[in-house]
């Protein structure tokens, strides 16, 4: 039985077999487990998915451009159309934005 | 012989935008802008030409056609002529051919909200396949996800009031078996062409490659990789050598030594 | 009427728009700028194989940054209302403009369900 352990090899060289085949296999070698940031490093940069969360503009045309094109249809958003009619009821009830200062 | 499998992930199709939910995979790609209805005009106009001209030299070879039939005396009586077996083949389900090897080339995944249009999508894949003859496994159902959303019923307060909503996605897959990488090519292309609308397709092929694929792609000076790959050397790491060998952290790194 | 960012930026035109979802987009694009940045600091800080003077200045440097460069600083909001609250991801709409749309069948694959 103590022959059988003898044979084994130390914990030493062990880790040394280990440290070559990280060497050789591109891994890495990190026993003490220290922080060394390198999951920072590995993360995938999000930035791009981030900033196209309210849509991209240059990749559907809007109202406006459709009535760039076709000035003789004379298109009307009715959306926009609202908005203004808004405006001018909260003008009427004297609700409406502040005038602008004059110096 | 050692062999390298090497993976390739393809997606085409006309894909669903509300998948792209929470992944993080993204390609710096240059945004395209949308085109004007002038411009869309002449695009046309140019296809149109490149479409002829395709034509053309389609015809210009001469080709055998001699459909077989299931027998000639079953006419359709509307063109007054026998019926092709691949029509009468469509009222079937259709047939795979078994494969040789068992050697897996390629997968194709369907995606969708509904199962039928799947089923219509996997089954042309499969009919492409048979006549283009590559063996495939028969169109599988993969796991059906089930996603409920509970909301409140009232825009305003009232909360134990809810309404439940819920969203079922289908998944069906197809393997296919012992084809040469220009016969799937071609088979991906052809599916892709005639895409059906609600369906997400993916595919992953399998390609093997000898031990020294990496000094055949160096030797080859044609090759020019796209733009997508420059960003993939580290930009983190770089900022990171470029700001400890700046003025202000060179000197508290001399002071440590 | 001058523009109120310290950076001048497209405002989103596919999108509802406040002021609250323009602060939002200012927050993201800025984010997106000075990701590799703040990665890049982030990592000399952490790493603790480098020296302690230059990890604090590292550290120094990342909270000498603006606010609105930080990751935390950004909260997804509805796409069709500006609401920041009861968000369902999925879709990037807020319970009721969710429920509306649902209801309209205008969002694919999703239907009232029953069992």
């Amino acid at each position: 039985m103590s022959s059988l352990l003898k044979k084994i090899p130390s914990q030493a060289r062990l880790n040394q077999a280990k440290e070559l085949s990280a060497a050789v296999f591109g891994h890495t070698w990190n026993p003490a487990c220290k922080r060394n940031g390198s999951k920072i490093l590995r993360q995938e940069l999000k930035g791009p998915q981030i900033s196209k969360y309210y849509g991209v503009n240059e990749e559907l045309p809007t109202f406006k451009d459709f009535k760039k094109w076709f000035p003789e249809l004379k298109l009307v958003d009715p959306r926009e159309e609202y908005r203004l009619k808004m405006v001018q009821d909260r003008k009427k009830r004297n609700k409406g934005a502040p005038k602008k200062k004059s110096e | 012989m050692f062999v390298v499998r090497r993976q390739l992930r393809v997606s085409g199709g006309r894909s669903i935008a509300s998948f792209s939910t929470g992944s993080i995979i993204h390609k710096k790609q240059d945004s395209v802008k949308f085109t004007s209805p002038q411009e869309h005009i002449e695009e046309q106009k140019l296809n149109k030409v490149a479409e002829q001209q395709y034509q053309q030299t389609l015809l210009q070879e001469d080709f055998e056609y001699n459909p077989k039939y299931v027998s000639e005396s079953k006419v359709n009586p509307i063109t007054g002529r026998p019926i092709p077996i691949n029509v009468e083949l469509l009222k079937y389900k259709p047939i795979t051919l078994k494969p040789t090897h068992g050697n897996e080339v390629a997968t194709i995944k369907f995606r969708g909200y509904e199962e039928d249009s799947l089923i219509r999508a996997g089954e042309f894949a499969l009919r492409s396949a048979f006549y283009l003859g590559i063996p495939t496994s028969n169109l599988t159902s993969l796991k059906t996800e089930k996603r409920l959303y509970t909301v409140i019923k009232s825009p305003f307060a009232q909360a134990k009031t809810k309404q439940n909503f819920h969203r079922v996605t289908f998944n069906k897959t197809i393997t296919a078996f012992d084809a040469n990488p220009e016969v799937i090519d071609l088979w991906l292309s052809y599916i892709n062409k005639h895409s059906i609308e609600g369906v997400k397709y993916e595919a992953k092929m399998i390609t093997n490659e000898s031990l020294d694929f990496s000094k055949e792609l160096q030797s080859l000076d044609e090759i020019e990789l796209s733009s997508t790959y420059n960003e993939l050397n580290d930009p983190i790491g770089n900022k990171v050598k470029e700001l400890l060998q700046s003025d202000n952290f060179k000197q508290f790194l001399k002071e440590s030594k | 009427m001058p523009f109120r960012f310290p950076v001048k930026f497209d405002i989103p035109k596919h999108s509802f728009v406040n002021a609250r979802v323009i602060r939002d987009q200012f927050k993201r694009l800025q984010y997106e700028e000075h990701e590799v940045t703040r990665n890049a600091l982030k990592y000399i800080a952490r790493n603790t194989e480098l020296p302690s003077r230059v990890r604090l200045e590292a550290q120094l440097q990342l909270t000498s940054m603006p606010k609105y460069t930080a990751y935390n600083q950004i909260r997804d909001r509805c796409v069709a209302s500006g609401n920041s609250k009861s968000l369902i991801r999925d879709f990037k709409l807020n319970r009721t403009a969710f429920r509306e749309r649902a209801r309209a069948g205008l969002i694919p694959g999703v239907k009232v369900a029953s069992w």
